[in-house]
């Protein structure tokens, strides 16, 4: 199957690829409900993917769960209209909801001022069905009227808001295990109801600060995906041919490099051939870099084999430096044609793996010489720190064949590069006089800047477009100087960078009165 | 004299290397016993041995009227009081243990604390209505909350002083 017919089917398989249903998949830390309806923003997130509960268990006994916000989701005070039990507030994409807006202090959201915890709405919209489980070994310190607090052995409180509290399976003082069931999901909210749901906190003494309430969404995340099980679809990255983002790869305009990238299969499925490489962030644009040897120009190649869970799939393709000098940053991430991008899957996200290619003119690739070689039916070499091609009807050991085009002028270059073959000494690389109206180098100018167009200009003169035209179709662009440089690489910004950026902190503080100063 | 010089030193050594992966805030001397004052004494005896169990050399209780139906529990770096009567539900948690969790960067973006308590500065901030001040005090990180059936009208819970007087009405009691 031609190259050209793989291209039009990842094209056309692109436009089918759409997360699976039962699919988890959740946006990033920080990333709060956006309200459709002209509903106000939730807020600003804490972008932080750290962990603060490691090996804690989900609490909620068993999915599916769903981890949005009761104010902002369907039905919510600020959310679009329809009731709590909203098919949308029952399925995924996850939403953080930490430090989503709200009046209340606290110290590490960017406003100073949020909700405390995440909100989690159960498999169904029924009450006190869905058992709420302890996140962590520990002791039951505290039982109010809609809490449960439980304290682990480090200090660590993990609290379990709005469950029935008429039907709580512990007591206080109790000690429970990992798992152990607490009570159930339900609306308690003292005298009065909430949404079926439960808030829940990690509370903990962090450095500097003090007992805060510590952001609990990467917490869930990770102990979700271990009760759901892997995602179908997910890859780490190991290892890469192509130099890092950050070290100095340049490369000449046209030149190839053939490198791969390895990347482990993390989810459940097996990457197969359906399994590919494709141009992300943005998704599916035409790839600047496009190597002979990809499907399309926004899909690169699948694996070199298939891979199963666990193993390393190596991804082996040729990036092609583009011949206009330039920055060429492009990002890649794997999809499941058909099915799901990774990054709404398991990950990794669509703005991390990178090849960053800048081209440069001025120097040859490192494989062509100062000898005339052959490229198909071209031959190349490097003159003068540019590649020199020229057309060949058929090209053997650096010398084009006969029949090839003339070279009347016997100074070694023929007519599909020649701007004049009646004179040996104009030619590409020839020393070009100034000011003498002639372009002796063939580069379209005069050394001194004097348009050779009046000279060259004419039927049949070099610069002519039928004497231009070589066999192939080249023309005086193909014998441009070329150079390059390529940079490529996994980045190190990227979602993970974006998930340690800082975050600013509106001191709403300074305009409040403390109680002393108040009284 | 050489010898004894070496000996100093060495034992210096040890100890910077030792304190170095302690974790901050961490138990280094023996604990006092903790005092028989009427906030104790009206505890049950289980919640008298819980507190006794605390890690901490510094322990504090809820006012003498809570003592009755306070209940405590304690662990290896915690201890917490629970009361509950009349619809109101008042609980304090401390901790020794500290968590490095924040970079420099991001600890100079946070808010300073602008409420004061025992002589230290507090934060409060209301969560699910449940109402929250938090200090520390001799590297004892202390939480005291209060929650309320009557969420939105109790004034224990709407007046965010109530909480704040209560915390100045601990009682240290470790000796």
């Amino acid at each position: 199957m031609n190259r050209a017919l793989l291209g039009v089917m990842a094209v056309a398989a692109a436009s089918l690829a759409a997360p699976a249903e039962a699919q988890f998949r959740w946006e990033p830390a920080g990333t709060l409900m956006s309200a459709g309806g002209g509903a106000p923003r939730a807020g600003a997130g804490r972008v932080d993917a750290r962990v603060y509960a490691p090996g804690m268990r989900f609490p909620m006994e068993a999915g599916p769960a769903y981890a949005n916000s009761q104010i902002y989701g369907p039905g919510g005070y600020m959310g679009p209209s329809g009731g709590q039990c909203d098919t949308r507030n029952y399925s995924y994409p996850w939403y953080d909801n930490y430090c989503e807006s709200r009046s209340w202090d606290m110290p590490l959201c960017p406003s100073g001022q949020g909700h405390q915890g995440q909100d989690i709405r159960p498999a169904t919209c029924t009450d006190s069905v869905h058992w709420v489980v302890a996140g962590a070994p520990g002791t039951v310190t505290n039982i109010g009227s809609y809490s449960v607090y439980v304290t682990g052995d480090d200090g660590r409180r993990y609290d379990y808001l709005h469950m029935n509290s008429r039907r709580l399976a512990v007591t206080r003082g109790q000690r429970v295990t990992r798992g152990q069931r607490l009570g159930l999901v339900s609306n308690d909210f003292g005298g009065t109801s909430t949404t079926i749901h439960l808030h829940f906190n990690i509370r903990m003494n962090v450095s500097g600060v003090g007992t805060v309430y510590a952001p609990t969404y990467m917490s869930l995340v990770e102990s979700y995906q271990e009760l759901v099980g892997p995602p179908a679809y997910r890859a780490q990255y190991v290892d890469q041919t192509f130099p890092l983002a950050s070290a100095p790869f340049e490369l000449a305009p046209g030149e190839v490099v053939t490198g791969h990238i390895d990347l482990r299969n993390t989810g459940s499925e097996t990457w197969t051939s359906n399994t590919r490489l494709g141009t992300s962030n943005p998704r599916d644009a035409t790839s600047p870099m496009q190597g002979s040897d990809w499907l399309g120009g926004h899909r690169v190649t699948g694996p070199d084999a298939n891979t199963p869970p666990g193993e390393v799939g190596r991804f082996s393709f040729t990036v092609r430096a583009p011949d206009a000098p330039g920055d060429y940053p492009q990002f890649f991430n794997l999809v499941e044609e058909g099915v799901a991008w990774f990054s709404d899957s398991g990950g990794p996200a669509d703005d991390l793996l990178q090849i960053r290619i800048t081209t440069v003119a001025g120097r040859c690739p490192a494989d062509i010489g100062a000898d005339w070689t052959c490229e198909g039916a071209e031959r190349v070499r490097c003159s003068g720190g540019a590649v020199e091609r020229e057309a060949c009807a058929g090209c053997a050991a650096g010398e084009c064949d006969p029949g090839g085009p003339a070279d009347a002028d016997g100074d070694g270059h023929n007519t599909s590069v020649d701007c004049d073959d009646t004179d040996a000494t104009i030619y590409p690389g020839a020393a070009d006089m100034c000011g003498d109206g002639i372009d002796q180098n063939c580069d379209g100018v005069d050394a001194c800047g004097v348009d050779a167009g009046a000279r060259d200009a004419g039927p049949g003169s070099d610069a002519g477009p039928s004497a231009d035209a070589g066999p192939t179709g080249g023309d005086a662009s193909a014998m441009t100087p070329t150079g390059g440089l390529v940079v490529g690489g996994c980045s190190a910004g990227g979602t993970q960078g974006a998930a340690w950026a800082w975050f600013g902190v509106v001191c709403v503080g300074l305009s409040r009165r403390s109680r002393r100063r108040s009284r | 004299m050489v010898c004894w010089k070496w000996c100093v030193w060495s034992a210096l050594l040890l100890t910077a290397v030792a304190c170095e992966g302690a974790p901050e805030g961490s138990v280094s001397q023996p604990l006092g016993a903790v005092t028989p004052a009427p906030e104790v004494l009206g505890l049950s005896s289980q919640s008298r041995t819980a507190l006794e169990g605390a890690p901490m050399a510094r322990v504090l209780v809820l006012p003498e009227r809570f003592a009755a139906e306070s209940f405590v529990t304690s662990g290896p770096r915690w201890y917490a009081i629970s009361w509950h009567e009349d619809g109101l539900t008042v609980s304090l948690h401390a901790t020794d243990n500290v968590h490095a969790e924040l970079s420099p960067q991001e600890l100079e973006r946070i808010v300073p604390a602008f409420e004061e308590v025992r002589g230290q500065p507090a934060r409060t901030t209301l969560n699910e209505q449940i109402r929250a001040v938090t200090w520390t005090e001799d590297g004892v990180a202390f939480s005291l909350e209060v929650e309320c059936y009557d969420a939105f009208t109790d004034r224990r819970c709407t007046d965010p002083f109530w909480a704040l007087d209560l915390a100045d009405e601990l009682t240290e009691v470790r000796q």
